[in-house]
């Protein structure tokens, strides 16, 4: 009797997987035709952030709090940096991935919601480090914990925005 | 989507030689934040004694360029400084650069391609280099991207003659092709690596006198982070080389293999 080692399927994740960072004149070319393809599919109002206005959201977002006590109560500002992780984030969502709802928090951090209801939500906010926080509630199960960002979406935290959203 | 079989990785495994290696860049990116002060000039400082053969190419800022327009108002260019990044040094004979940054370490050797040992044992040199100073707490994410670049005569180049699975124009429809971009990723099952595939053409440079070429870019990665002594770092990336390796000679037609040989 055999038996075959087996393993899930693999869901397709980020829209956008990271190459390793090369020099040589050919690397900047295949970068260059790689970003206008995904851009054009990112642009369709069908598919991704842009198309969506999210991007645009998360801009004003940024303006509205890169200056300190912007909420009036001591607030820090939220940096650049953090703006930039962030908008690398929503870039690599799958095409056609639930957007999140964003806003800001007191300690500088942008933050991402995927909400369906009251007990099935998840909660990522992005530090200026590129650190990814996140707190998920689903039904009776809590889940949390941080991740590094790297420029593709962590599959912990992939998993959870399909658990959270699906119908 | 099916299940799929654990692949049985086998380092040991031969490919065959070539002499006309079609390599124009391979790169050892490590992603590992560096958990030491890590500021422009101090680092100059400690690396260019440390670094034989090397000299310093060049500071490494970010900037990004953005158009916005919003309803009402004239358009706002901008370019946005995203900050120092880390420096690059390259080699006396300009065929190596290697990329000190805060958030990792990169090593590139372009072409000729020497042999896999050698390029790895001086990427695994510079690498320790780069923990010495940085003192990296966790590997986030090892990269190991082959560039291959193969020549294409000028008019009319039929791409079934170097890879096996060519793209095709529709059924019923012969058009020429005016360019193509396909990228694949893939899973590796019962292991913690994935593949990105481009396969592209670049066309003709006049400046370079370089024909059009037919790029098969393949970078293997891993996808989760890990805390590794450097000899486990050498089987990660013997693994993820043989990966590229069954990938390269999966994809290229025989009289292709003949003529890098």
């Amino acid at each position: 009797m055999s038996f075959a080692m087996t393993f899930p399927a693999t869901r397709y994740a980020s829209a956008l997987t990271v190459s390793s960072r090369a020099s040589s004149e050919t690397s900047r070319f295949i970068s260059q035709k790689s970003e206008e393809g995904l851009r054009l599919l990112k642009s369709s109002l069908t598919f991704g952030c842009l198309g969506k206005k999210t991007d645009d959201e998360l801009w004003l977002q940024f303006m509205e709090c890169r200056e300190a006590n912007w909420d009036g109560h001591g607030a820090e500002p939220v940096a650049e940096e953090t703006y930039q992780f962030a908008a690398q984030f929503l870039k690599a969502l799958p095409l056609g991935a639930p957007n999140p709802g964003l806003g800001a928090e007191a300690d500088g951090h942008l933050t991402m919601e995927w909400y369906r209801s009251p007990h099935r939500t998840l909660s990522a906010s992005i530090s200026p480090e590129g650190e990814l926080h996140y707190a998920a509630l689903i039904g009776g199960s809590k889940a949390y914990g941080t991740e590094p960002f790297f420029g593709e979406i962590p599959e912990a935290i992939m998993n959870l925005i399909h658990r959270v959203m699906a119908r | 989507m099916n299940p799929a079989q654990k692949i049985v990785i086998n380092i040991d495994e031969q490919f065959p030689q070539l002499s006309q290696a079609p390599v124009i860049e391979a790169v050892l990116d490590i992603r590992a934040h560096a958990s030491q002060p890590f500021e422009e000039e101090t680092l100059r400082q400690a690396l260019e004694p440390r670094l034989a053969g090397f000299r310093f190419l060049d500071s490494h800022r970010e900037f990004q360029h953005e158009v916005r327009i919003a309803a009402g108002s004239n358009p706002e260019q901008c370019v946005r400084d995203l900050g120092w990044k880390g420096l690059r040094f390259q080699s006396e004979d300009q065929k190596k650069i290697v990329q000190f940054n805060r958030d990792g370490f990169v090593a590139s050797r372009l072409e000729p391609y020497p042999v896999w040992t050698t390029f790895a044992e001086e990427g695994f040199d510079l690498w320790r280099i780069f923990c010495d100073i940085a003192r990296p707490v966790e590997i986030n994410r090892l990269g190991l991207r082959y560039i291959n670049r193969i020549e294409l005569p000028l008019d009319d180049p039929k791409l079934g003659d170097y890879v096996k699975h060519p793209p095709q124009p529709p059924e019923g429809l012969n058009l020429p092709y005016m360019g193509f971009m396909h990228h694949e990723t893939f899973a590796v099952p019962g292991h913690a690596y994935a593949i990105n595939f481009i396969r592209t053409i670049q066309p003709a440079d006049p400046d370079t006198g370089r024909g059009p070429g037919l790029i098969l870019d393949i970078d293997v990665f891993t996808t989760m982070g890990v805390i590794l002594p450097t000899d486990e770092l050498a089987r990660c990336f013997a693994e993820m080389r043989w990966l590229k390796n069954k990938l390269f000679f999966g994809t290229i037609t025989e009289r292709t293999l003949e003529n890098l040989r």
